[in-house]
């Protein structure tokens, strides 16, 4: 793997299934308390009981709709680091939430330009910048597939991903700056850009529920081949894994998952990096531990990140994807820092 | 005896450099071959060929009277049990999951009664037993490389093929591997053993075959093999007959 490494604590972290379990469980009900106290948090100040109930309701879809754009990426960073065995792996790598949120500027600029954005709006509702994110994402996925066919070593998958980015990144940019001509238009589009999950509705939450539970559900019926893959690609292929297929199968659940995330939630950057860090120092390596784990692990730390957002002290809000990178940098430093030894993923 | 593994010809090259040139060697049932030779001779070559790793140019390699070429990846995993020089499995697994590996090739929900009793066999012939629920990076080297060991031996494979299996062993445990690797032999497995040690080659060996610039250059039996000029000229050293320290098992067996 080379330089590559997962931090994991000297303790004996392979999990035992039983301990493994009551983790999830403590896991799950923190989750559980921290959503219940995120909704509840932030300005209540409100006589008027209807206007109260309304906005708890609008906080609890942006609650949700954070918890399972966070799952899902934290899941698909689990994922990529498996089928890649590189720790420094991420999400990001394949191209695909490139394309995403590329599909999200496109169609954003798209509707507003040429469709006039209130009829396209009234034509399509709020799911028409998911849809395009969606669209972005696919196209972002056919790429790389199609353009590794005949190989099978990550470093062609990462150098495939690597450059569709960069490709998409610049197109991205260019859209963004064409969007600048109208200052409303501009402001959405960086929003867009930088992360958000406010203004959330039922259709999101749906959407990115069902998107996460089948995709967290796919990616735990590889757990086996995932596990396999951490023995390196020559030791698998002896064991009898079919290591192209399983890392074709696995690129496309990360994809779905992403895509998922991007579409909700705009750009998030580091919780597809930090949150399998974190969580492999407790839960171990073995991913029929570590997938729920994440997704629950990776909807706590969005929950939590966009708590910041809202009740940070500022004048506006902060953007989503500012503080996922403020909080994800220094936990993954403080990660490396209390890990003395970096060890193969 | 009939041959489980038969190397016929066989040529690997990298680039236009012949590595396995011309090889050729059989390993029978319940017979342990080493495969000695000095470094950059061919050895792991032949081992990688022989799990379909490599390419060859030219001959073949047949397992179990089928050509390697011809066998699905689950087909050779459930043929041959393979232990690397180095695993480069470092993750934080419990010991029972990574020796669980081993059962990859054969998985379906019948056959869990049948998984659980090899790895438990396989823990318990490489005295892991104790160690089956602690995580891999706790472990030594040698530890290690015994979990590595138990993997193979969890496939149930007829053939094994060890790539310097004792290199991270202290004595003790490399004569309790020693023992075992005659131990499986004698049950009906064919063994290859790359080994550097020649006096562990000749204490388990049923045959040893010398290998040098990738191709036999000697094979025989270890007395005849050992003490014959064409492996001191092979390894540019004098074999010595009854010299250098010697070294019994204690225990149980």
């Amino acid at each position: 793997m080379g330089s590559a490494g997962v931090m994991m604590s000297e303790m004996d972290t392979g999990s035992d299934p039983d301990r493994a379990r009551l983790k999830l469980a403590a896991l799950a009900c923190a989750a559980f308390g921290l959503v219940l106290l995120s909704i509840r948090l932030g300005n209540n100040d409100w006589a008027d009981v209807d206007i109260r109930r309304a906005v708890v309701t609008l906080r609890a879809y942006r609650v949700g709709v954070a918890f399972f754009a966070g799952a899902s990426l934290a899941v698909a960073g689990v994922v990529i680091q498996a089928v890649f065995r590189n720790a420094l792996a991420s999400p990001s790598v394949l191209g695909v939430t490139a394309g995403a949120s590329l599909g999200g500027t496109v169609t954003l600029v798209v509707t507003e330009v040429v469709f006039s954005g209130a009829a396209a709006a009234a034509a399509f509702g709020e799911m028409l910048v998911p849809a395009g994110c969606m669209a972005g994402a696919a196209m972002a996925l056919s790429l790389v597939l199609v353009l590794t066919r005949r190989r099978t070593s990550s470093t062609s998958f990462l150098l495939v991903g690597f450059l569709l980015s960069a490709v998409f990144l610049s197109m991205g940019a260019f859209v963004m700056s064409l969007s600048q001509s109208t200052w409303e238009l501009g402001r959405v589009v960086v929003s867009f850009t930088l992360g958000t999950v406010s203004g959330s509705g039922p259709r999101q939450l749906v959407t990115i529920a069902t998107w996460c539970i089948v995709g967290t559900v796919a990616a735990l019926g590889w757990h086996r081949s995932l596990d396999m893959m951490l023995t390196g690609d020559e030791e698998a292929l002896t064991l009898g894994v079919d290591v192209r297929r399983v890392r074709r199968w696995g690129i496309v659940w990360v994809a779905f998952l992403s895509a998922g995330a991007v579409a909700v939630g705009g750009n998030v950057a580091f919780v597809g990096l930090v949150v399998p860090h974190a969580l492999r120092s407790v839960f171990g390596s073995s991913h029929r531990a570590l997938i729920p784990a994440a997704a629950i692990g990776g909807g706590i730390f969005l929950v939590l990140c966009d708590l910041g957002a809202r009740v940070a002290p500022t004048q506006s809000q902060m953007p989503l994807g500012v503080v996922t990178g403020l909080i994800g940098a220094p936990m993954l430093i403080a990660l490396l820092h209390r890990n003395e030894a970096l060890q193969d993923v | 005896m009939s041959d489980a593994l038969v190397f016929e010809d066989v040529v690997v090259r990298y680039g236009r450099t012949p590595v396995l040139d011309a090889f050729s060697c059989a390993v029978g049932v319940g017979e342990v071959v080493g495969l000695v030779g000095p470094n950059g001779s061919g050895k792991t070559t032949a081992i990688r060929a022989a799990l379909g790793l490599t390419d060859t140019a030219g001959g073949q390699i047949r397992v179990l009277g089928r050509r390697v070429d011809t066998l699905r990846r689950s087909e050779i995993a459930r043929t041959i049990g393979y232990v690397p020089q180095r695993s480069r499995l470092e993750a934080a697994i419990r010991v029972r999951d990574v020796v669980t590996q081993g059962r990859y090739s054969h998985r379906s929900v019948a056959a869990l009664d049948d998984d659980r009793k090899a790895v438990d066999e396989a823990l318990a012939w490489t005295d892991l037993t104790h160690l089956a629920s602690r995580s891999l990076p706790t472990l030594s080297g040698g530890e290690r490389m015994r979990v590595i060991v138990a993997r193979a031996l969890a496939t149930e494979a007829p053939i094994l093929l060890m790539d310097e299996p004792t290199a991270a062993l202290d004595v003790g445990h490399a004569l309790q591997l020693l023992r075992l690797i005659r131990e499986l032999a004698d049950d009906g497995r064919a063994v290859v053993l790359v080994v550097h040690d020649l006096e562990q080659a000749r204490r388990v060996c049923d045959r040893i075959v010398v290998i040098d610039g990738g191709s036999r250059i000697v094979e025989g039996a270890p007395e005849d093999v050992l003490f014959g000029d064409d492996v001191s000229r092979v390894f540019e050293a004098r074999i010595i007959r009854g010299g250098g320290l010697g070294y019994e098992a204690r225990g149980p067996s």
